[in-house]
């Protein structure tokens, strides 16, 4: 027990350390949250609106990222939910980054897990809160850290709220991430 | 005439009107987008589902200041969706000026022009088409690079038939492309 005590936190540690995140590969993400109700009707949010997500994207390894972000409400009751969620992603189809700091593949897939945290009615009732998994596959990503953006598309996943015990869809039609370090112009 | 008549009457001339004077002050001639956003709204003339607009628009003095466009929408509630509560508009925008260097071209690796924007629009619910309402947009954070706009944040009013204030819109993003 203490032998795993030590490990799994330097483990961590670790993981998120290799690979340098330098500027390059440090981004500031936007993007969409689509909720679809569940089997039953119900949607994670319990009631439609708009829901934009502000986050960072930063590389562990060449393959593999990590970032986190907050989806707040906008419509119709601005911040009456909020959620954050953390996650991580594998590019499918070649390297995010090369080791040698050149051009990667421009265009890619991405495979991604996490967990989703909301708190529902912040100030039009009793507040409340949900603890999620989820898992999203993105069919296409244009770009990465060395064009300084990239942009996701037609991003499907799936929710499991284990306090509820109910599975629903989301979609993110389109996010952005903006790496930090400046990119090549193109005319 | 009804109010709600006279509000589409005075749209559809302010239209028309710049369609006629202003390609006779325009550089370059007229251009054709369409446009596809994500929208949602704070007021009782509009549910709360995610709105997918698509609209497709001529602008009358491309990259130029004070560039006038007029733009036909068709307004969907996607999320969740309801084809029945669809509705119809039609829009007057004008882009203010065109900014070569500004503070969001760090946003795109191309080369961008800052091109903020004002609109004023009427839609109709298309299951109800008596029924207007109205929306005054600015949209400040909206690039030009080249192929199209793309933006971002834009805030909208909304006004009922009698034009009193009812509540409140965001377009979270628009990408438009230019077509010739």
């Amino acid at each position: 027990m203490k032998y795993r005590m030590r490990i799994v936190p330097l483990a961590l540690f670790l993981l998120l350390t290799i690979g340098a995140a330098s500027a390059q590969d440090i981004a500031f993400s936007i993007g969409s949250w689509s909720f679809l109700p569940d089997a039953a009707g119900k949607l994670p949010a319990e009631s439609p609106g708009l829901f934009p997500s502000f986050g960072v994207t930063y590389g562990i390894t060449r393959y593999l990222e990590a970032g986190a972000a907050m989806i707040p409400r906008l419509t119709p009751k601005p911040f009456d939910d909020i959620f954050i969620e953390e996650r991580v992603g594998l590019s499918l189809f070649g390297e995010r980054v090369k080791a040698s700091g050149g051009p990667a593949v421009y265009i890619n897939s991405l495979l991604e897990a996490g967990f989703l945290f909301g708190a529902h009615k912040v100030y039009s009732g009793a507040p409340d809160y949900s603890r999620a998994l989820f898992v999203r596959l993105t069919p296409i990503t244009l770009g990465n850290p060395y064009y300084g953006r990239r942009d996701r598309m037609l991003s499907v996943g799936l929710v499991y709220d284990y306090d509820a015990n109910s599975t629903s869809l989301f979609l993110t039609l389109i996010a952005s991430d903006f790496y930090l370090a400046p990119a090549p112009k193109v005319h | 005439m009804k109010k709600q008549s006279r509000g589409t009457v005075l749209l559809l001339s302010l239209a028309f009107l710049s369609a006629a004077a202003f390609p006779a002050f325009a550089k370059e001639k007229a251009s054709y987008y369409y446009s596809v956003s994500m929208e949602g709204f704070s007021s009782p003339l509009f549910s709360a589902a995610e709105y997918a607009d698509f609209s497709a628009s001529i602008e009358f003095a491309p990259r130029e200041d004070l560039n006038p466009a007029f733009s036909m929408h068709y307004l969907l509630p996607a999320n969740p969706l309801s084809i029945g509560d669809s509705l119809a508009g039609i829009s007057l925008d004008l882009t203010l000026f065109y900014l070569g260097n500004h503070p969001l071209a760090w946003m795109s690796p191309r080369t961008t022009s800052l091109a903020p924007q004002v609109s004023a629009a009427a839609y109709v619910p298309i299951a109800d088409p008596e029924n207007l309402r109205y929306t005054l947009s600015f949209s400040a954070f909206r690039l030009f690079a080249g192929y199209g706009y793309f933006s971002f944040g834009a805030l909208s009013l909304v006004l009922d038939s009698s034009f009193a204030l009812s509540g409140w819109g965001l377009r979270l993003f628009d990408f438009s492309y230019l077509r010739f």
